[in-house]
């Protein structure tokens, strides 16, 4: 059974961790705090946000405290990474899965905390949401979107010319009601529906044949990477498809693969056309160049929530609110 | 594939018959293949050519070798044909891929494992050539070989000397010895520094740990249980090399390994990908000490395989034993191939 997190209300604690790499310099805590004051909310930083443990804010035992801490504290309504790197894998045998089940918040970061978005969603059954970790807040209007996320409110849509969906279709505090390709090259069109998954392509192949794989079946599979090279982003790939579980997605899509190419390789093609090799032979319905991603202007995805993917038009559909009322 | 689970509780890995190649001999003729990439110069080939002449060894190109498809040799389809006709080629002893780069996962689907069972031969690779390596000795019981492609197979006189030994021979490489100090200029990692001590024996597996993690939570996934696990990697950045280790850790895959030898590792220093650096670093050696130093069995690192010029060929599936007790002794003490004659014989 889906859990969904409450919304915020103005002045609720957001609690801003460091759960894989350290925050690029002490100023960008204190941009963060900003950040997290100018939506109206209260941000509370987490003791070891700043600690140094190799590429990592401190050790696993700090940031696994830092976590913890923020799940079990009913003072925190949500947790809101700081950045990405490295180090969010060690710490997902050691997560409070029952309590977050119970006690659910909105949990929202990407890049390497994809490892944690993914766990605690499969092992919680929690609705958690891939979207920019703080250090990727790079515009007045994504504070605006980002206020909006959390308060649990509509939010201003990509695509200007398909605004007049019902309004009555969708529950209030909807997330956000679709996400629009900004260029569409759909290697197979198709309409499907399915449970959106949505995360980090190298975050996700790290996770199999560990009892933290997420469940591919019947999905809507949103993937996005970056500053990796295409032979090495068609290895992860390679590894979905001959696992046999991508042919068990009900539809793919790809964000932004920000800094990817051949960088500096002698011959090499497009991860897309990698990517439509493999969704034709399966006759995979895909989508290329969906505004997913970890950059400023990218759509916060809800893991978990049921939606209509057309793959031809570039639109996912969400089918249900990402949020309980309070 | 499950392991058998004992009533006391204690697991035994997988029982099966493992079957060995025919030693490779003078006279004989070998196929060469290109499942990953091709050599972007056509015309590096005919030094590698040269060598097996010298080393009175014929050849057979596969006919897709030149063929090139973004960065593989050619499409999958291609790819895998060559490799399978070579290997059906009853005059072909030996399966000697060109060289590794990027590719080989990608043929899995597309190989017949009965094949290879059913004609025993020598393959020999290593970094992407591991996904064969792992793929063929797991499904088809097959001892291959983790050592130079043909392309590299004249190094040093040490890679040199040790791939004729393992594929030419009928006896166990033996202890593994490391190649002679350079006389001046230091170098790192040390051949066999000790990450943990203690002692294990088991078969050998593993290769470049970018291709076994590739593997991972597909049929083609490594068997460790009892193993002794061999694994390198190249160029990739140290918090890389954790994300790896973590996933086998997550996975379970060293709670029932006999020991775990780290190769070289040649430039998996921060900077080393030139893709995905981070500011702060920890250095392989003090990862390793943190993910494996206390697992309980025997862990070492240093040893020259995989992507350094000086490499050990490894046989996948034969008996080993490492002591780290004292001074690092590593053993394999299994012949990888059998005589032709030997099989006639049965």
């Amino acid at each position: 059974m889906l859990v969904k997190p409450p919304s915020l209300k103005s002045k609720d604690r957001i609690a801003l961790l460091a759960p894989a790499s350290r925050p690029a310099k002490p100023s960008a805590l204190k941009r963060a705090e900003a950040i997290v004051s100018a939506m109206n909310f209260t941000p509370v930083v987490g003791a070891h946000a700043l600690d140094v443990h190799g590429p990592m804010a401190g050790s696993d035992e700090a940031r696994l405290c830092d976590l913890v801490s923020a799940i079990e504290d009913d003072s925190i309504a949500a947790i809101w990474f700081l950045t990405g790197g490295y180090g969010s894998l060690h710490l997902i045998p050691n997560l409070p899965y029952s309590t977050f089940a119970k006690n659910p918040k909105i949990v929202l970061g990407a890049d390497d905390n994809s490892h944690l978005l993914f766990a605690l969603h499969q092992a919680s059954q929690v609705v958690t949401f891939y979207g920019n970790n703080l250090d990727r807040i790079e515009s007045k209007a994504a504070v605006e979107r980002m206020g909006h996320f959390f308060a649990g409110t509509e939010i201003e849509e990509l695509d200007s010319n398909n605004l007049n969906f019902g309004a009555a279709q969708f529950p209030p505090l909807q997330v956000k009601d679709k996400v629009v390709a900004d260029f569409c090259y759909a290697p197979v069109a198709g309409v499907k529906e399915g449970t959106v998954l949505a995360g980090n392509l190298t975050a996700l192949v790290s996770l199999f044949g560990t009892k933290f794989e997420p469940q591919l079946s019947e999905t809507i599979l949103l993937l996005e990477d970056r500053n990796e090279r295409n032979d090495i982003l068609d290895r992860w790939f390679t590894t979905l498809y001959i696992s046999n579980k991508l042919a068990t997605v009900a539809a793919l899509g790809l964000g932004r693969f920000e800094n990817c190419g051949t960088r500096q390789s002698a011959n090499m093609l497009s991860f897309e056309e990698l990517v439509a090799d493999r969704v034709s032979e399966i006759n995979l319905p895909t989508c290329f160049n969906l505004p997913f991603g970890q950059s400023s202007d990218c759509a916060i995805v809800p893991l978990g929530l049921r939606a209509s993917f057309d793959t031809a038009k570039g639109t996912l559909r969400y089918l249900e609110s990402a949020f309980t009322g309070r | 594939m499950g392991s058998a689970i004992s009533t006391n509780g204690e697991s035994k890995p997988p029982q099966r018959t493992i079957s060995k190649p025919s030693a490779l001999k003078k006279g004989d003729t070998v196929g060469i293949v290109a499942p990953s990439s091709p050599s972007f110069e056509a015309g590096s080939l005919s030094f590698a050519t040269d060598w097996l002449q010298k080393m009175g060894i014929k050849f057979k190109l596969g006919a897709h070798v030149g063929k090139s498809y973004s960065s593989y040799a050619g499409d999958d389809q291609a790819r895998a044909e060559d490799l399978q006709t070579l290997w059906d080629d009853d005059q072909v002893s030996a399966i000697l891929p060109l060289r590794g780069g990027a590719g080989a996962t990608r043929l899995l689907p597309l190989l017949d494992f009965s094949l290879f069972e059913r004609k025993p031969k020598i393959v020999v690779g290593f970094s992407d050539i591991t996904a064969l390596l792992i793929a063929i000795h797991q499904k088809s019981n097959l001892v291959t070989f983790h050592g130079p492609t043909v392309g590299l197979m004249f190094e040093t006189a040490y890679t040199h000397a040790y791939y004729k030994k393992a594929i030419m021979g009928i006896s166990p490489l033996g202890p593994v010895s490391d190649p002679p100090l350079e006389q001046w200029g230091s170098e790192y990692p040390p051949r066999r520094m000790i990450i943990a001590a203690g002692k294990g024996r088991g078969r050998l597996t593993g290769g470049c740990l970018t291709l076994i993690r590739g593997l991972m939570g597909t049929d083609y996934e490594i068997e460790t249980e009892g193993r002794i696990v061999f694994l390198e990697d190249v160029d990739e950045e140290p918090h890389n090399i954790d994300r790896m280790l973590t996933q086998l850790i997550l996975a379970g895959k060293f709670d029932r390994a006999a020991g775990i030898i780290i190769g070289d590792c040649s430039g998996c220093r921060p900077g080393g990908s030139k893709r995905n650096i981070l500011p702060l670093n920890m250095s392989v050696e003090a990862i390793l000490k943190e993910r494996l130093g206390k697992l309980g069995i025997p862990v070492i690192f240093g040893l020259k395989f995989g992507h350094t010029a000086d490499k050990i060929t490894l046989p996948l599936g034969v008996m080993a034993s490492l002591d780290t007790t004292g001074s690092v002794r590593f053993e394999i003490e299994e012949a990888a191939c059998v005589s032709k004659t030997a099989i006639l014989k049965k």
